[in-house]
């Protein structure tokens, strides 16, 4: 008997998404129709994030341990499915300023492109794993070419499906050296055989294979090629959705292959090297890439190659303390930066631009959205009463502990450095002036969501027992 | 420490050697070849004893239509394909096994009915 508890969050989202494909067909294209189905595709999310928060602490496998419901996973999809939520928000907002004529099938995309992503933080078995990581990717690809009359959307999908598609390749040759290595696609069972095996140019190989494929996902340099182009042309939504939920799927699925199908002792020297080289080629590049970019997407875009790089080093240094900061900064990148892509939603579909420039003089504008970018850039470049400080102390340490004071320190140096592009745009919105006043208007839920994203990016920043508390037992369950 | 690698080698050797074999059969076999005719003149490359003659070339446009059929086409020829092994251990799978092709079917007819809503069937 198959029990199917296990993917009941994923079920949900699968059963919202048909229904809206129904209802689209059945009712008149109309605007209470399209607001309908926006709260149809809002509700069956939080439906879903409802799930997981009551249901999913039970550790459970099915599917003969296929999919797993560990502490682990329900930690991945309530990242995912948050930001999944976020991002239909945004989506709201930039079908009023950006028409197309299939709008009900953007949310029915991202709902699936979510269930991909969820059931990738329960795969347990890597050709799950890989089924999943595509029913991600290949909803992306679509996403980010959603807009068929707009040459940036087409060329952001074209390159992402012709990059993507390779890196999959990749990342399937590896598997397959490394199924090659173990006779067992199960990540547990392969981590006992490799215990034993003695190491072999197969698996170094295919470990190489992995990083390649996985780090393209998560746009670790020098993966992110795709990522300035992708993230500037996709529409803004898919932007913030990439940023955050494929990338938080990306780490869980590193996370479940390295520190446990890969962490043998031998093992752990060969890929512990690689992602510190990977981590500060992210760090070094995705910074200094990102000051002189004028527009804003692209700007995001490189912050979050370098943010990839700072999240790694929680991967590399393989121990417990290294998997807290990593899972601690994820939740507080999630929602910086979820927040921070809100805001750019809200104002550049009312100013049409996202040239940083224009958003010169924003304060007089809207004070709250000012106030808002303000909280969210000083949260990712790492100041310290926000949460991002406190999260990269706990990364920084951890690799400082752990024997890579170089990383650590390189780390430091460019947090500093980022602050010089992060307050830029503070600094367009808060001092410089701009020559029209008229205000920004925002809904009432998108300033609820705005203030509760503030409100988690200042308070983790001082007060993160009780999260810590979740983090410390997903941790715990993990690795002892 | 070398000779580990010689896996990869081998798996090496292979590939090449599949890809140069590919070529080598077709210079044998083909026209020019060696095993080919060597002469060559204009009435060689026409249409052999029936058939019509060929009007321009194959590069034209076709119409998207038949991308999208062909694309409807596949789903269902897998939505076949996967129906066999079903029905054959069909009262091994009983009631969840039935239930479940339910599912996957009521997926499918939900798409056919977008397809067919949307103006996907229609040519025009």
């Amino acid at each position: 008997m198959i029990r199917y508890s296990a993917f009941f969050p994923e079920l949900v989202l699968a059963i919202t998404a048909i229904l809206i494909i129904g209802l689209d067909l059945i009712f008149k294209k109309s605007k209470t129709k399209q607001s309908f189905l926006n709260w149809v595709s809002f509700s069956g999310v939080l439906f879903s994030i409802a799930i997981v928060c009551f249901d999913g602490n039970i550790l459970s496998t099915s599917f003969h341990q296929f999919l797993v419901t560990d502490p682990l996973a329900v930690f991945g999809k309530i990242i995912i499915l948050v930001s999944a939520l976020l991002t239909l928000l945004m989506t709201f907002r930039y079908f009023k300023s950006n028409t197309t004529e299939h709008q009900a099938e953007f949310l029915v995309i991202i709902l699936f492109a979510t269930i991909g992503a969820s059931a990738l933080t329960s795969a347990q078995e890597i050709i799950t794993l890989y089924v999943a990581l595509e029913t991600l990717t290949i909803s992306s690809y679509i996403l980010a070419a959603y807009m068929k009359r707009d040459a940036g959307s087409n060329e952001a999908g074209m390159k992402y499906l012709l990059l993507g598609a390779f890196s999959s390749a990749v990342l399937l040759f590896g598997f397959s050296y490394l199924y090659g290595a173990t006779a067992t696609t199960n990540i547990l069972k392969m981590n006992e055989r490799l215990m034993t095996e003695p190491l072999n140019a197969l698996i170094v190989l295919g470990i190489i294979f992995v990083i390649a494929g996985l780090s393209f996902k998560i746009s670790l340099a020098p993966f992110h090629m795709w990522t300035p182009d992708v993230y500037e042309g996709a529409p803004t939504p898919v932007t913030a959705y990439l940023s955050v939920a494929s990338k938080a799927a990306g780490f869980i699925a590193f996370i479940r292959i390295f520190l446990v199908a890969l962490n043998t002792p031998a093992l752990v020297h060969i890929w512990g090297g690689l992602f510190a080289v990977l981590a500060a080629l992210s760090i070094v590049i995705g910074n200094l890439s990102a000051i002189p970019q004028k527009n804003i997407k692209r700007m995001m875009a490189y912050s979050s190659v370098a943010q990839a790089g700072y999240i790694i080093i929680g991967l590399l240094v393989n121990n417990q303390l290294g998997l807290t900061a990593m899972l601690f900064y994820l939740f507080v990148y999630l929602f910086a930066n979820m927040g921070a892509f809100l805001a750019i939603v809200i104002v550049s579909s009312q100013i049409n631009s996202e040239q940083i420039d224009d958003f010169s003089g924003l304060w007089k504008r809207s004070p709250l959205i000012s106030m808002a970018l303000l909280i969210f850039m000083l949260s990712l470049a790492g100041v310290p009463p926000f949460a991002g400080f406190t999260g990269k102390w706990y990364l920084f340490g951890a690799a400082i502990q752990n024997g890579y004071l170089w990383l650590g320190l390189l780390g430091m140096i460019f947090s500093v450095i980022s602050l010089y592009y992060y307050l830029q745009i503070v600094r367009r919105t808060l001092v410089l002036d701009s020559p029209e006043n008229k205000p920004i208007s925002i809904s009432v839920i998108e300033k609820t969501a705005l203030i509760i994203c503030m409100l988690v990016t200042i308070v983790l920043g001082f007060y993160a027992t009780p999260l810590m508390h979740v983090i410390h037992r997903t941790v715990g369950s993990f690795m002892n | 420490m070398l000779f580990k690698y010689g896996y990869v080698l081998a798996f090496l050797v292979a590939g090449v050697f599949f890809i140069l074999f590919a070529f080598l059969t077709n210079w044998i076999i083909s026209p020019n070849g060696l095993l080919g005719q060597k002469f060559h003149e204009n009435r060689s490359v026409d249409t052999y004893e029936c058939g019509v003659d060929t009007i321009g070339t194959a590069w034209v446009r076709f119409n998207v239509s038949f991308y999208l059929y062909a694309l409807l086409f596949v789903l269902f020829d897998v939505e076949t394909v996967f129906l066999y092994p079903w029905a054959v251990s069909f009262r091994k799978l009983g009631l969840v096994g039935f239930s479940e092709m339910i599912v996957f079917i009521g997926i499918l007819l939900v798409g056919l009915a977008y397809a067919w809503k949307k103006g996907v069937l229609k040519w025009e």
